[in-house]
């Protein structure tokens, strides 16, 4: 069985994303396929198994839909590969995952923490406070192994998130990412990715504090990997962020050149405003 | 090692904390436990009830700088009823030992409304929290204690739920840390009836009401008490025996302090607006309580 895979999940809009991961992933993994799901493609929600893709989005909304269906995508996976690392579409490969795939050798389930310390700024505890709401683990950076754990990790997980997969905090629902939290106590051998070079994103800046000397971009020390632009948008360069305004491009240091970087790669792969 | 077992109560709860220390001294007398006990005064952030959890961090800090290298915290309504060996054997190895309200995935029609009441809660139970004085257990402590200062109310909008749902992100921020998974340790309503309660060490009574000893717990009516009918009506004998008396009125009303926490005036309301508000509030607790 072929080892791994990375596996990411899009509308049609956001394929230019897509292609810049893939271009991303393939600079530092040739050989580990990029299997890319359009969920507003039928075709492409039948071939993992949604055998009525209409009555599926029925009553779903984008984001929705696109967070139900990942357990799904990664069984489909597993089936496959012996280790699956889903990765969220507006990612960026700057480093080499093996450490990652090793760590799915041996453990059934990689889950990655959105802060790795407790933050240091004025607002730490509203910051601790959003992350409490919508989940300790990253859904933008899961991995899975084809053993019987993962397995039983990805069925559980399926039942959960397509039954609640919805944005309601009071209720304890946050899309499929709040569902993460209960895996520390419910399954075996999870390995907590705590490499402060994976998931720079965000809502761990400007605590992670990153140093880019041409190709070689640095986190507190660590060799930086995997950036997330999450809620970037190209034609608001300026904006590190549609989800929060705590953090600015003069807060972020070398970040923001690496924002700039990643505009103009989704430029050259199609993007448009 | 020297380990501390210890407490948190309200005066007016003494009863809850005489049981607990009894139970625990029958299969641990060498542990030496200790009650904090908080005072009744009138306070205007925190309810007497969110006082005394709070001040849970600082006991445990306190009790290391004592001298004891570890120390095992129990809830104030919990009973002791078997060899607790193994659980403060992990506080000998590791800076933090977390307890779950559950182990493994739920089953039945009710699993993801159950889940989900779990994930408003806090996946970790407060009912036992073991911490040493390793370097994590007191960088856990002093986190732990400046959110307990002023975030250790139900609020679950905003994410919190007392001190207890902060414990989700220590597998986040330490990797020193235990999670504890036999299914005889910490038997509560929220893994009833998937644990059986008469094979249990640690048991935790939750919302019981020693006046309603046929009751699991106010807080549902979904599970029954089964085969361990009699350790509810037992321990409601003893905490009567230990001079156990209802919980006192709050001296400000409830929205008068979340209104002070959340930097509005505060408009008195009729006795009816103020009864229903009350009805409110106690559904809400009782869907969302752990």
């Amino acid at each position: 069985m072929t080892r791994a895979a990375v596996a990411t999940i899009i509308a049609r809009n956001y394929l230019p994303q897509a292609r810049v991961l893939g271009d991303s992933l393939r600079r530092f993994h040739p050989d580990v396929p990029l299997s890319v799901l359009i969920i507003d493609d039928d075709g492409s929600l039948e071939s993992i198994g949604i055998a009525d893709p209409k009555r599926f989005r029925k009553g779903r909304t984008v984001k929705q839909i696109a967070t139900a269906v990942k357990p799904r995508l990664l069984r489909h996976l597993t089936q496959q590969f012996a280790s699956v690392l889903f990765i969220d579409p507006d990612s960026l490969v700057v480093g080499d995952l093996s450490p990652l795939f090793d760590a799915l050798v041996q453990h059934s389930i990689l889950l990655t923490p959105h802060l790795l310390a407790p933050p240091k700024t004025a607002d730490r505890i509203d910051r601790e406070l959003n992350i409490v709401q919508s989940g300790i683990y990253n859904g933008g950076l899961i991995g899975v192994s084809n053993n019987d754990e993962g397995t039983r990790f990805l069925t559980w997980w399926r039942d959960r998130a397509e039954a609640c997969c919805r944005e309601d905090v009071a209720a304890g629902a946050y899309y499929d990412q709040r569902w993460l939290d209960l895996v520390p106590p419910f399954f075996r051998d999870v390995f907590i990715l705590r490499d402060p070079g994976y998931d720079v994103a965000h809502w761990n800046l400007p605590d992670r504090v990153v140093c880019v000397d041409g190709d070689a971009i640095s986190v507190d020390g660590h060799r930086c990997r995997l950036l997330h632009f999450s809620g970037f948008n190209p034609s608001r360069p300026n904006v590190v962020t549609r989800y929060s305004s705590r953090v600015t491009r003069s807060d972020i240091g070398d970040m923001a050149l690496l924002l700039d970087r990643y505009a103009a790669l989704l430029r050259d792969a199609g993007w448009r405003r | 090692m020297k380990l501390a077992a210890c407490t948190v109560v309200a005066k007016s709860q003494l009863a809850y904390a005489d049981v607990l220390r009894e139970s625990l001294r029958r299969f641990h007398p060498e542990l030496p436990f200790f009650a904090h006990v908080v005072d009744e005064e009138i306070g205007d952030w925190y309810t007497l009830q969110e006082r005394t959890y709070a001040s849970t961090p600082s006991l445990i800090a306190h009790l290391l700088d004592d001298g004891f290298d570890g120390v095992a915290y129990f809830k104030q309504e919990s009973l002791v009823t078997g060899d607790l060996s193994p659980e403060l054997a992990l506080i000998e190895r590791h800076a933090i030992v977390l307890t779950p309200h559950l182990t493994t995935p739920l089953e039945g029609d009710d699993r993801v409304a159950r889940e989900l009441n779990i994930l408003q809660s806090g996946v970790y139970n407060v009912g036992f929290l073991g911490v040493s004085g390793a370097a994590q257990g007191r960088a856990f402590l002093e986190w732990w204690r400046e959110r307990c200062h002023r975030h250790c109310f139900h609020d679950i909008t905003r994410g919190t739920h007392f001190e207890q749902r902060w414990l989700d992100f220590v597998p986040a921020y330490f990797d020193d840390y235990a999670i504890i998974t036999d299914e005889t340790f910490n038997v509560g309503h929220w893994n009833l009836p998937e644990r059986d309660m008469t094979r249990a060490r640690f048991i935790r009574f939750s919302g019981f009401d020693p006046d309603r000893p046929d009751a699991v717990t106010r807080y549902t009516t979904r599970p029954q008490a089964g085969a361990a009918a009699s350790l509810f009506r037992d321990y409601a004998a003893s905490l009567k025996r230990a001079g156990w008396q209802p919980l006192p009125a709050e001296a400000i009303p409830y929205e008068q302090r979340k209104a002070l926490r959340e930097g509005r005036p505060y408009v008195e309301r009729s006795a009816l607006h103020r009864a229903l508000r009350r009805v409110a509030r106690r559904l809400l607790n009782t869907l969302a309580r752990r």
